[in-house]
């Protein structure tokens, strides 16, 4: 049974078209990486999928009902949602943000912030204030704050951009190692990453969709060289890949 | 837990030395005499006029508090203030209406009555001009609170041109508008207690949406919050909380910034424990200013809005020093 | 609207309670004639001193300057209102209060409460002023001596009648303020100074009751009046009468136009009498002349 499923997104502001009438499926469980040069409409998609970006035509179904039908409440249930930038405005501390991300949910069990602190390592963190956090540490305790009410959707927007290296390697296969048994779609810069960590890959320019296939596959894919404007050299890497690009 | 308790017993000393303090001090046992039912002139003015007037002050800064709190947190922003959209211009017009027109009803009535109308008043002319503008959102209601509020003003003055002359002086709308408790019978008292605890339970049920809006909009949504929807009905809400304070105690400066700047100092950010630790600081604050504008200058009365700003200016003052220092 | 007095006996006796209505239409009762009087403003001030009460008033207020010997008195207010704390403070058996800048608002709710019998006067007018030395002679059980100041003060009235009555009067304009904007007050009819100026032989040259009480400059020059009056000091009124258009008034130029004592008629007490007796003497002064 398809989780998430969106029919013919358009989505149009002002003169310019941000997305043009395509089609995607998502099954309940995998991993998802959406990659394309800047402009492509990567944050649009994602927001049309979670509901937050109005659709000039078409509609995001989840399960049987229409997203649009849904009550806000139970879209934030069902859907976590990461956004690019983050930055409350009160000076909350770490336990109390997990508290309100726990807030959207109508019940949870009793141990879910306990697990949610100890699955993103903020356990020691809890009293400290998020202007005093690292930018690993933020970004472990918005994903915390987004998945404590364990969504079935998880949609990402390239959370790890502002990160280092490290503190971005783990997010990224954090985030697609919940596709394992939850659906996790997660707009992803660095291709690398993208083919390295995730089962399945879609490509974007230009608000169209031009390749939707399973990473293994779409490595090849001279498309991606054509959509990007380089030639890429694509070199094994242990477990995952490696795409230099030339000119 | 300790903070609760101890906000508590500030607020009942405060309270006791307030109804101790005036032009002539009484002492706590003058206070328990008249509590006891003693029928000598300086017992009945302690317990039919000081004594409302104290709970009345703590009532009045705990819906002040409250207002403060919610608007911060609508415009995510601790400079809100709860005479932001246009409240404090359409209070001062019904209040000045009220005090100048001779109309039927007695003044007790009229005063609040118009203060309260204004007020609430002008937020909904402010929110009806940022939709007919197309723009309900923090920046549209700002900018429609500038205009009704500029509006407001040029009326009032007009009314305090055309009505006083040597008998009924512009002084008596300006002591208004600075701000002073207008001091309830008991019976008063009992409805100002019934509309602060609805107030309280006004703004609890505002509380978790408040701190879903301060993760700031694009994860509000994210989090199922209608951000124009809240927006507009918190407003609302705060508004007649705003209101309310200003029927009975006029525009009092500074109260509704600086107790959530506290409240938010003691017991942190989140909404919940926020609002009511608002309302208590609020409370404490309003009493000890009233008292002091009893007290310090005998016979006169400070207007209680002169004490509260004179006492926010150096507030603020240091606020800005800690946060420019971190 | 003419005070009624309710009384049920007439003898002056101290023990009977005295049972009044008072401006506002209240009905104010005191068991016994008041000893510890406290008066806010300088009109009621006076009254009660006219009436031989100095001594019994306990407390003034900023305002009152006259008589001499109750300026010691403590003060229970002033510029910024008045304080039911220090009124109380001084054990008064009553109050009396205009609703001037708000007095009575702020002090009759309290005084109620706490059980100080509180008297409202308004001065609309001339007869009025009597009315309420009378009125103030009964509460305070020197009902006779209220008469007799009321009668005296009437037969002085009625002199300064006999004296105008038949004679032209003249127009006459009398500035009582000067707003910053450029604005004048003006004495208007239906208060106790236009109508101390109607019966000291006058009459109004700005037509009509004026709702407002602010007139502009423009407004008097037009009206051109045979007498000019100014509630101030004489300097204030040369200094005002030196500008243009001003000047070319005919009161000014023909020597109408005089400076007046505030006190006298911006008072409406007893030395209101007194004014209008020498308002009397400037409208018609042949007519006074002793």
């Amino acid at each position: 049974m398809s989780t998430l499923v969106a029919e013919n997104l358009r989505v149009v502001r002002g003169k310019a078209t941000l997305l043009r009438d395509f089609s995607l499926v998502f099954d309940a469980t995998e991993s998802v990486a959406i990659i394309g040069p800047n402009g492509a409409g990567k944050s649009t998609l994602l927001k049309a999928l979670a509901g937050t970006e109005a659709l000039t035509g078409g509609q995001v179904r989840l399960g049987r009902r229409n997203l649009a039908d849904l009550p806000a409440a139970e879209r934030a249930q069902a859907i976590g949602y990461l956004p690019q930038h983050f930055g409350p405005h009160w000076d909350l501390s770490v336990a109390e943000l997990l508290e309100v991300g726990a807030g959207r949910a109508r019940s949870l069990p009793a141990d879910a912030l306990e697990k949610a602190t100890a699955a993103f390592e903020l356990g020691g963190l809890e009293r400290r204030r998020w202007s005093t956090l690292s930018g690993g540490e933020r970004a472990r305790v918005l994903l915390a704050m987004v998945l404590v009410v364990d969504p079935p959707v998880l949609l990402a927007d390239e959370p790890a951009a502002s990160l280092d290296i490290r503190h971005r390697l783990d997010l990224v296969r954090t985030l697609a190692e919940r596709g394992g048994d939850r659906l996790s779609v997660v707009v992803v810069h660095d291709l690398d990453l993208a083919f390295s960590f995730f089962e399945r890959v879609v490509l974007l320019a230009d608000g169209e969709l031009i390749a939707d296939e399973a990473a293994a596959r779409l490595i090849a894919d001279p498309r991606l060289d054509e959509v990007f404007g380089v030639r890429f050299e694509r070199l094994r890497a242990g477990e995952g890949w490696h795409l230099r690009a030339c000119r | 837990m300790r903070v609760w308790l101890g906000l508590a017993a500030i607020l009942l000393l405060a309270m006791v030395v307030a109804a101790c303090a005036g032009h002539a001090w009484a002492s706590p046992a003058d206070l328990w005499r008249a509590l006891a039912g003693d029928a000598a002139l300086r017992s009945r003015l302690l317990v039919e006029w000081r004594l409302p007037r104290v709970v009345a002050a703590a009532f009045v800064g705990a819906l002040l508090g409250l207002g403060g709190t919610i608007y911060q947190g609508v415009f995510r922003n601790p400079l809100a203030e709860p005479y932001l959209l246009g409240s404090a211009g359409g209070a001062a017009l019904g209040a000045t209406v009220a005090l100048l027109v001779p109309l039927a009803l007695p003044q007790s009535w009229l005063l609040p009555l118009l203060a309260f109308a204004g007020a609430w008043g002008a937020t909904l002319l402010v929110i009806g001009i940022s939709r007919v503008a197309g723009a309900v959102d923090a920046a549209g209601l700002l900018l429609a609170g500038v205009a009704v509020a500029a509006i407001l003003g040029a009326l009032r003055s007009f009314l305090m041109l055309a009505l006083s002359d040597e008998t009924v002086s512009l002084q008596v709308v300006l002591s208004w508008v600075l701000g002073g408790i207008q001091t309830p019978t008991w019976a008063g008292i009992g409805w100002l207690a019934l509309i602060a605890t609805g107030c309280v339970g006004l703004s609890l049920g505002l509380a978790r949406r408040l701190d879903v809006l301060g993760l700031g909009e694009a994860m509000a949504i994210a989090f199922g919050l209608e951000v124009r929807r809240f927006v507009m009905l918190a407003v609302l809400a705060g508004s007649v909380i705003v209101a309310a304070a200003v029927a009975y105690g006029g525009l009092v400066a500074f109260v509704g910034l600086a107790a959530p700047h506290v409240a938010r100092w003691l017991v942190g950010p989140l909404h919940r424990p926020l609002l009511p630790a608002s309302a208590l600081v609020g409370a404490i604050v309003v009493v000890v200013a009233d008292a002091i504008a009893r007290s310090a200058l005998p016979p006169a009365e400070i207007p209680l809005g002169l004490v509260t700003a004179v006492a926010g200016g150096p507030f603020f003052i240091a606020l800005l020093a800690r946060r420019l220092r971190s | 609207m003419i005070l009624a007095l309710a009384l049920a006996v007439s003898q002056p006796a101290a023990t009977q309670p005295v049972t009044v209505h008072d401006a506002f239409g209240r009905t104010v009762t005191l068991a016994a004639p008041p000893q510890r009087i406290v008066p806010i403003f300088a009109s009621n001030t006076e009254i009660v001193a006219s009436l031989g009460l100095a001594d019994r008033i306990v407390g003034i207020e900023a305002y009152t300057r006259y008589p001499r010997d109750v300026l010691d008195r403590p003060l229970v207010g002033g510029r910024l209102g008045f304080s039911v704390d220090s009124i109380v403070a001084l054990q008064p058996d009553l109050v009396v209060v205009t609703p001037s800048r708000q007095a009575a608002n702020q002090l009759i709710d309290p005084m109620e409460r706490i059980g100080v019998p509180i008297l409202v006067l308004l001065q609309r007018s001339v007869p009025e002023i009597l009315a309420n030395i009378r009125l103030i002679g009964r509460v305070a059980g020197v009902a006779e001596q209220g008469e007799q100041v009321a009668a005296r003060f009437e037969g002085r009235l009625a002199a300064v009648k006999r004296k105008v009555e038949g004679r032209r009067p003249p127009s006459a304009v009398m500035i009582t303020g000067r707003l910053g904007t450029g604005l004048m007050l003006v004495a208007r009819e239906g208060t106790y100074t236009g109508d101390a100026m109607v019966l000291a032989g006058a009459r109004f040259a700005l037509p009509g009751t004026q709702t407002i009480a602010q007139v502009s400059p423009e407004a008097i020059l037009n009206a051109d009046p045979d007498v000019l009056l100014w509630a101030g000091s004489a300097r204030d009124l040369e200094e005002l009468v030196a500008r243009p258009g001003w000047s070319e008034m005919r009161a000014v130029k023909s020597g109408r136009a005089h400076a007046v004592n505030r006190v006298e008629l911006l008072i409406p007490g007893p030395r209101t009498i007194d004014g209008i007796e020498h308002l009397a003497a400037i409208f018609h002064p042949d007519a006074m002349r002793p």
